[in-house]
């Protein structure tokens, strides 16, 4: 354990701060993958925050501040199961394992991931972006989209299907150029 | 299971049924590869949701995205780090209905304030901890208040020196090691390398030409020009703060090489652990091992460009920061091990190549050696083994390594290094010394436990061809070997490390 007396506040404030925002998506998507019920993953994405500020100072050596507040939001998603079965947990305790270990291994490249995403955002087609835009602008559901546009769920979840692969390609891509550079 | 990516864009839509899910949880559980595809298909979820959200709270709030990545006046948390740590409340903001959306806006503005709450573990009632982090150069006091030193109050110590001269003005009296160093107080450095470790455990190594100044903080100094070595390897030393006339560096428990010596530019280069960097007009960068930063390289967007690193630059500075006091022009230090050097790091035939191997280990069982006495050694096959360091000895050891190039007609190669610590013997022979993947070691190495005598690669012929020198004073080492075709002589220099450089 540290054995750290540190005075310079800010300075750990920030480190904090920088560490937290960074980690943040793919915190969210960690606790977005293990509980369905969205309400319940943004209070586990509260409740993970709160204790990673209480305890920043406490993260034992040799542990990755990713790895540390990952295995936090791993013992709220469990704790919550344990107090509220009725909550709509959809993973056990091995697939939490596997996928945090999936998360973990992901944390590094993410600030890469995010930065090639806007860019193959620009590139798709205006009918594509569209699409996008109202699944995630306006955080609708398939048929709520066919509905707007007058076609069928199937239809729409064939176009989101098709898009999200060709933005993870580009992603992909984008990410292997920028290695090679 | 049907196509994986089928599966994994029905669960993003919520499409899969009971049977799908269970089958789905099991997938994850067998496949580690379909966990990572799972893991990446929901950050580009998450973060297309981020984005979108992030637009329309933008527009919602007549914000101009061009600043919002700014830093803001409290030189604390950005709007967009704030909108990150209140996300969820956000999120939740965005996605009410419109009617309540004046409402949900009213529950950013909530989910922001506890964002400053909840980020400010460190005494939220205390205005001057608070306090910004200042970027005026009229104001060289980073940190002011309770945290930081009074005026003229030691902040750091000379710790160490090597055929050091300063300048007259740097000092009121003669600097020697063990010098108190005070808050205002300029010292260049011209010739050989100075250490200085602040009153945190940071330590800064300079090479001449080098200008520093002590500021107003027990964990800072300006760097005006000159390069440094920057050294966090305790907890309390984290935070370190190098600020040049471009940026601050905030060391955030590493090692990393600072060159300030063309006024409009520094360059930055992280060894081990990563960095912050900082300036007015750019967003903060994280810069990571092995990555290299020239200020004065920014992009089209505003934004620093990481670079390929120049191993040239910082070899000597470096060297110096790991034990080796002098080389000779034959010898090329690199700056990590040979399987993980850059391409243009490599050797050339003809010069003799040196890396830190482990800097400050602490030996778990006895390490045998095949030399340990001062003298001259040409023969190496039937090599004393009798020679043993200790467990428990703090040592450094270093890889020293010739090779020919695949020139056929042999290539010989001369060199001397010269060592802070004293050298307690050398390992030369094959299987200790010449495969990689035993000597990149991990600080929980254990050295192998019996020496190995068989010839040194290369070595088949019966000339002796190869030469070994230990100084009587055990710090100089010379190697004279004569190397053939695809062969490369190597041996591992084991040298007694100070007990305060092992972490």
């Amino acid at each position: 354990m540290a054995e750290q007396q540190p005075t310079s506040d800010q300075q750990l404030r920030q480190a904090l701060t920088r560490q937290w925002t960074q980690v943040l998506p793919v915190l969210t998507a960690f606790v977005m993958s293990s509980v369905r019920d969205r309400q319940h993953a943004e209070d586990i994405v509260q409740e993970v925050g709160a204790a990673v500020s209480a305890n920043f100072e406490d993260i034992p050596e040799g542990v990755s501040f990713n790895a540390w507040a990952l295995s936090i939001a791993r013992n709220h998603i469990h704790k919550r199961y344990r107090t509220n079965q009725r909550d709509k947990h959809v993973f056990k305790s091995e697939a939490l394992e596997a996928l945090s270990g999936a998360y973990e291994r992901l944390s590094d490249s993410s600030d890469e991931l995010r930065s090639a995403l806007d860019q193959c955002i620009e590139e798709l087609p205006e009918r594509s972006r569209k699409i996008i835009e109202l699944r995630y602008k306006q955080d609708q559901r398939v048929d709520g989209i066919a509905a707007m546009l007058g076609s069928t769920a199937n239809a729409v979840s064939g176009v989101l299907f098709r898009v999200r692969q060709s933005l993870k390609k580009c992603i992909q891509r984008r990410i292997a150029e920028g290695g090679k550079r | 299971m049907t196509d994986p990516d089928q599966i994994l864009d029905q669960y993003l839509d919520g499409d899969l049924s009971p049977e799908q899910l269970a089958d789905f949880e099991a997938e994850l559980c067998r496949d580690p590869a379909f966990a990572d595809e799972f893991a990446s298909a929901m950050l580009i979820d998450s973060c297309l949701n981020e984005k979108y959200q992030w637009q329309e709270l933008v527009t919602a709030l007549h914000l101009d995205d061009t600043t919002a990545d700014e830093t803001d006046d409290a030189g604390q948390l950005s709007a967009h780090d704030l909108v990150a740590v209140g996300g969820y409340a956000l999120r939740l903001a965005l996605t009410s209905k419109p009617a309540k959306r004046i409402y949900a806006y009213a529950g950013v503005a909530a989910a922001v304030l506890l964002a400053f709450v909840l980020f400010n573990p460190f005494g939220g009632n205390d205005d001057v901890a608070d306090a910004p982090i200042a970027l005026d150069d009229s104001n060289d006091s980073i940190e002011p208040g309770p945290v930081g030193p009074a005026l003229s109050t030691p902040v750091a110590t000379l710790t160490a020196t090597h055929d050091a001269a300063w300048s007259p003005n740097s000092a009121e009296g003669a600097l020697a090691p063990g010098s108190q160093l005070r808050t205002g107080q300029t010292l260049t450095l011209t010739a050989g390398f100075a250490e200085i470790t602040t009153h945190r455990g940071a330590v800064a190594i300079l090479e001449a030409p080098a200008t520093i100044e002590l500021l107003n903080n027990d964990n800072a100094l300006r760097l005006h020009a000159g390069k440094l070595v920057g050294i966090c390897e305790t907890p309390s030393s984290q935070g370190f703060i190098v600020r040049t006339a471009q940026v601050d560096v905030t060391d955030l428990g590493t090692r990393f090489a600072l060159d300030a010596s063309d006024v409009a530019a520094t360059q930055i280069y992280v060894m081990d652990g990563e960095v912050d960097i900082s300036a007015d007009g750019h967003a903060p960068l994280l810069l990571r091992q092995g990555q290299s930063l020239g200020t004065d390289r920014v992009g089209a967007a505003g934004n620093w460009i990481v670079e390929e690193y120049q191993p040239e630059q910082f070899h000597r500075l470096t060297s110096y920061a790991a034990g080796v006091l002098e080389m000779s022009d034959t010898v090329q230090w690199l700056n990590e091990p040979l399987d993980q050097a850059d391409r243009s790091d490599w050797p050339r035939a003809g010069r003799a190549s040196v890396f830190a191997e482990l800097s400050g280990h602490r030996l778990a069982a006895d390490l045998p050696l095949t030399h340990h006495e001062p003298g001259n050694y040409h023969s190496f096959n039937d090599a004393d083994p009798s020679g043993v360091v200790p467990a428990g000895t703090d040592i450094h050891s270093y890889i020293v390594f010739a090779h020919a190039g695949g020139d056929p007609d042999g290539v010989r190669t001369q060199a001397t290094i010269r060592f802070e610590g004293e050298v307690l013997g050398v390992i030369a022979n094959r299987r200790d010394a010449m495969s990689f993947t035993q000597i990149v070691q991990s600080p929980e190495r254990v050295f192998s436990p019996a020496p190995f005598n068989s010839p040194w690669l290369g070595d088949t012929t019966s000339r002796p061809d190869d030469y070994l020198t230990l100084s009587p004073n055990r710090r100089t080492l010379s190697i004279d070997f004569t190397v053939l075709d695809l062969s490369c002589d190597t041996l591992r220099v084991i040298v007694r490390a100070r007990s305060d450089e092992i972490p």
